[in-house]
């Protein structure tokens, strides 16, 4: 079975690219337009990975990793996308299953591998 | 019917399922037609075998005008529609229904509208997705692209050496385009840096890069310049020259005046090279040819800097014939110290410059003392021992030289406060002057003097080794004592005499 990779994204372009990148590897795509949308998406179909921006509206990707890990048993591994010169303070990843924090412009290629590496294969 | 459609629209595509679809949904089987007149996409099976003359009239009519086409005639409403993408017809879509009644043809054709509606409605959709898979996709290129020239600008940012930048382009040109092998080939690199640079596998010798490149830099020319082979081995002159090599992208880099080298990635399993790898690669190499002009730019500055320092140094050798060439034999010997002692590269320039420029306040010392031959009396001395401020304050107000005005000022001070111009002590004598301080020295003992000729090697030795703590730091001094210093001598005998001073 394809594992399944939840993407929040609120910049359509962003979220378009990224989720083109991961299906042509033959990963399942779930694409979430807001933080609200991505929780409840997350608690619907149970992904096998979060790659979430961190900027969105109505909860940021910091919040919207924070609750899933709250309320799910199971930790999700995590991506966290950022802007350029959005620098996160030592502390805000304490205790969040964030594998990697990258920084826009990232490339989908070396998001790709990131995943991959993450899930194992 | 029209066949002379241009066949890049012809390329559209009837998505699967539709033509079935709308047979379950309206009980209308639809049929689209390319304009080659064949049925296109999927065909509901009784649609062909029921496509009447009529019907293929329709078609051609419709393709003809580009005009909705629809006839009710014994019993049956038929009717055939344009589909059109960006203003060109590039499918017609056919249907029939068997009509009875006074109202059979009228509803006959609001149940075609309908479903031609419905037609469009699902081509328009597809095509927006189609659309938007390929910004989707030009936007993935885009991102690796602007993520490879981010990257490649933070490197630029580190001032380092250009081999170091090539290296580091071609890992992540090689790791972008997914190529077996990418290399960079400058056919007359700047000292020091090799012609070629390769990441990952070439699939031949490297010592053949040069020969091959040379080869394929051959057909890049004009405005685009871009050579893609993907089938090299199909091609003799490349299958004898490159074995191995079965695909291809080469961008030259540009260099000044003319010259080229080039940029290159070198087989993919996966798929041929195209233009969004010879993108990559020309992005690339447009930044590569920019730092590398940009160095050679920079170094020819430097090394017009130090002409002219050389050339300001000769003229206080010129006053002092007995002098000739100290400055630059004080500037190697600091030089030679510090790396022994290994301070970082940029003080290691330095002093260089410190050391050539060390005397030049005697530009305001007066020959008659300069030449002296006998002893110094007081007030000659009081005006001698003025060149190290008189230096300073020549240097003042260039910024280049900034940081080695006060080793000019410095370096005769000694470590016991016993020297000048302030009695500086220990310490508070900056480490670069007390290098040159010493250098200074070493090269007045070993050069003739009006007074005396020069000394012999080992009492050079001994009189450093006395003046450790006094007069010279022990780090400095220590440094000197462990070079080859009769080789060192060697060497200035051998060098060509810098200056006006030789004559």
């Amino acid at each position: 079975m394809p594992k399944r990779i939840l993407v929040a994204e609120d910049e359509a372009p962003i979220a378009n690219v990224v989720a083109m990148k991961l299906r042509g590897a033959g990963l399942e795509v779930v694409v979430a337009r807001d933080g609200q949308e991505a929780y409840e998406q997350a608690m619907a179909v149970r992904p096998d990975f979060l790659i979430t921006d961190l900027q969105m509206p109505g909860m940021t990707g910091l919040e919207l990793c924070a609750r899933l890990t709250r309320e799910l048993d199971k930790a999700i591994p995590t991506i966290l996308l950022t802007a350029k010169g959005f620098e996160l303070g030592d502390t805000a990843l304490e205790g969040l299953p964030i594998q990697r924090v990258m920084t826009k412009p990232f490339s989908p290629r070396e998001l790709l591998a990131a995943v991959q590496a993450a899930l194992g294969n | 019917m029209d066949v002379t459609q241009a066949t890049p629209a012809a390329t559209f595509e009837v998505p699967s399922g539709l033509a079935p679809d709308m047979l379950r949904r309206t009980g209308v089987a639809v049929t689209f037609y390319g304009p080659d007149g064949q049925a296109a996409g999927e065909v509901a099976a009784q649609a062909l075998e029921t496509l009447n003359e009529t019907l293929r009239q329709l078609v051609g009519e419709a393709f003809k005008t580009g005009e909705d086409q629809v006839v009710a005639s014994a019993g049956w409403v038929r009717a055939a529609w344009p589909i059109r993408v960006r203003s060109r017809t590039v499918l017609v879509a056919a249907a029939e229904v068997p009509v009875s009644g006074e109202q059979g043809p009228d509803l006959g054709r609001r149940l075609l509208a309908a479903v031609a509606e419905a037609v469009r409605a699902h081509l328009c959709t597809t095509e927006a997705r189609t659309e938007c898979e390929a910004v989707s996709e030009t936007l993935l290129q885009s991102f690796e692209e602007i993520s490879l020239l981010h990257h490649l600008g933070e490197v630029l940012r580190v001032s380092r050496p250009v081999t170091e930048l090539l290296k580091y382009a071609c890992n992540e040109l090689r790791e972008t385009v997914d190529a077996e092998a990418a290399v960079a080939f400058l056919p007359e690199a700047e000292e020091g840096a090799p012609e070629t640079v390769v990441a990952g596998q070439l699939p031949f010798p490297a010592a053949d890069l040069p020969r091959i490149m040379m080869q394929l830099l051959e057909g890049a020319s004009g405005e685009a310049c871009i050579v893609i082979h993907n089938y090299c081995q199909q091609d003799p002159a490349l299958a004898g020259l490159a074995p191995g090599m079965k695909r291809v992208a080469l961008v030259p880099i540009e260099l000044s005046e003319g010259r080229r080298g080039a940029l290159a990635a070198i087989n993919r399993e996966a798929e041929e090279f195209g233009s969004p790898d010879a993108k990559l690669i020309r992005s690339t190499s447009n930044v590569t040819s920019i730092v590398i002009e940009n160095r050679r730019l920079y170094r020819e500055l430097q090394e017009l800097m130090l002409d002219l320092v050389r050339s300001l140094v000769s003229s206080i050798d010129a006053k002092d014939p007995y002098t000739c060439g100290h400055s630059e034999r004080v500037a190697i010997t600091a030089r030679r110290v510090a790396i022994q002692m290994r301070l970082p590269a940029e003080q290691v320039e330095q002093i260089y410059l410190a050391g050539l420029l060390h005397d030049i306040g005697k530009i305001g010392t007066p020959e008659q003392i300069l030449r002296k031959e006998g002893k110094l009396e007081a007030e000659e001395w009081r005006i001698m021992k003025q060149h190290p401020t008189v230096g300073h304050r020549i240097l003042a107000g260039i910024r280049k030289l900034e940081s080695i005005r006060d080793v000019v000022l410095s370096h005769h001070e000694r470590l016991d406060g016993k020297g000048y111009p302030a009695g500086l002590k220990g310490d508070e004598i900056p480490l670069l002057a007390r290098i040159v301080g010493i250098a200074d020295a070493f090269d007045a003992m070993t050069s003739n003097r009006p007074y005396r000729p020069m000394l012999p090697m080992e009492y050079v030795k001994k009189e450093i080794e006395r003046c450790i703590g006094t007069q010279f730091d022990v780090r400095a001094a220590e440094a000197l004592l462990s070079l080859d210093m009769t080789q060192l001598m060697k060497e200035f005998a051998e060098r060509p005499t810098v200056g006006l001073g030789a004559g």
